[in-house]
């Protein structure tokens, strides 16, 4: 069972605290703004870096995140913890990059085995594994790759990955299911 | 999807995916370019409100906010003015860099920017009239809005903690000697880039400890 965006609540103490940091920088204060970025900044890169499966696209949606977050801070109702907020931004930004981004068509994404792909980032696989996982998920064909780290890692279920990315609901099974054996095919190496 | 995919493969997959980091630190600190992409958009966002209602804000020192504003858009302006007059013969005119059109997409909001407070700063010029305004000016404009924090500055520093004003002194103090050597620089090299960006940093580094100044808490509040 994949960990839901949501499953992650703060401690009482937490999110008051965050929340006050929120409350200044919504109100400009661009030092609690920096400070919501050194809270955030890992979990934002960890998940830029697997939905792109590149340092430097993952580099450039990260600041991406931050500055959009900053314009939409205004429309942040804490209806959600801020880190499942900047979450969805991330999400949103990349898969808008990702409509319009011609780069992909060079990308391979009829691919169905790992054999000959490249390494596209060098992550914290566990070592007793015989492929580096980050790796292998970063060299997934892109709408495998999305699907697989939405729902696997990030927790999202199909019908929110449908709903974001505007595929249907069984393109979005048949992807994971992809990204699933692909995956499995690298680890049996 | 017609293949079955192997029960206990599947399993030790997924396993394997849920001991992996939920979070990767950043190669580089990528906070400077972000707070430069911000400090550029308040400018872009503030220019078309330059003579309009006033937004109320609650703040200590709201007009320290907005002097920051006007010191921001002066460094990317005179970097850009002097990087586009590289090929001119004379340094002539130059367009200043408030005038810019708001960059604002529609429904979205401008959070702490439209909150900036419209107070009493060194006015831009206006985009039609502002255009023709020599370097020297904007440095001269610089100049005037630095004073004008310092003055701040005097204001609150017998309520600030000793030490830190301490420390504070010593961090302008070193602020003001680049900046005196960037403008010497400057000088004898009117056209210098690289200079015009040292000087416009020192410029921004000593805005950022100022505003920083302005939210520390006062003894005895």
């Amino acid at each position: 069972m994949p960990p839901s965006p949501d499953t992650e609540p703060p401690s009482s103490a937490d999110a008051d605290n965050t929340s006050d940091i929120v409350r200044r920088a919504q109100r400009g204060d661009l030092t609690a703004f920096e400070r919501l970025y050194r809270t955030h900044a890992g979990r934002v890169t960890a998940l830029c870096l697997r939905l792109s499966g590149d340092r430097q696209r993952a580099e450039e949606l990260m600041q991406d995140t931050f500055v959009r977050a900053w314009e939409k801070l205004g429309s942040y109702r804490a209806e959600s913890t801020f880190g499942t907020w900047l979450h969805r931004v991330t999400v949103n930004l990349f898969l808008v990059a990702e409509r319009g981004d011609k780069r992909r068509a060079a990308r391979v994404e009829t691919t169905d085995s790992l054999e000959d792909l490249p390494a596209a980032v060098t992550g914290a696989g566990d070592p007793g594994d015989r492929i580096d996982l980050e790796r292998a998920i970063a060299t997934l064909p892109n709408g495998a790759r999305m699907a697989f780290v939405l729902h696997e890692i990030e927790g999202y279920r199909h019908e929110e990955i449908a709903a974001m990315t505007g595929i249907a609901h069984a393109t979005v099974r048949a992807q994971l299911h992809r990204a699933r054996r692909l995956l499995m095919e690298a680890l049996s190496r | 999807m017609t293949d079955e995919l192997d029960p206990e493969r599947l399993r030790r997959l997924l396993d394997s995916v849920a001991a992996l980091p939920r979070s990767i630190e950043p190669e580089r600190d990528a906070w400077p370019a972000i707070r430069n992409r911000i400090e550029a958009q308040r400018v872009r966002a503030i220019a078309p409100h330059a003579t309009g209602t006033t937004i109320a804000r609650p703040r200590r020192i709201p007009w320290i906010a907005a002097a920051s504003v006007v010191l921001v858009a002066l460094s990317s302006g005179v970097t850009m003015l002097v990087l586009r007059q590289r090929p001119a013969p004379e340094v002539a005119a130059v367009e200043q860099p408030v005038a810019q059109p708001t960059a604002v997409e529609p429904g979205s909001t401008i959070p702490p920017a439209a909150a900036t407070p419209q107070v009493p700063v060194p006015a831009p010029p206006r985009a039609s009239q502002a255009a023709r305004t020599s370097v020297g000016e904007v440095f001269a404009r610089y100049d005037a809005a630095a004073e004008d924090l310092s003055r701040v500055l005097a204001e609150r520093r017998a309520r600030l903690d000793p030490a830190t004003v301490a420390v504070l002194d010593t961090c302008l103090t070193r602020i003001d000697r680049a900046i005196a050597e960037a403008r010497a620089a400057l000088g004898r090299d009117p056209r210098n880039a690289v200079v015009t960006e040292l000087l416009t940093a020192s410029y921004r580094q000593k805005l950022d400890l100022l505003k920083r100044v302005a939210d520390l808490p006062l003894r005895g509040t």
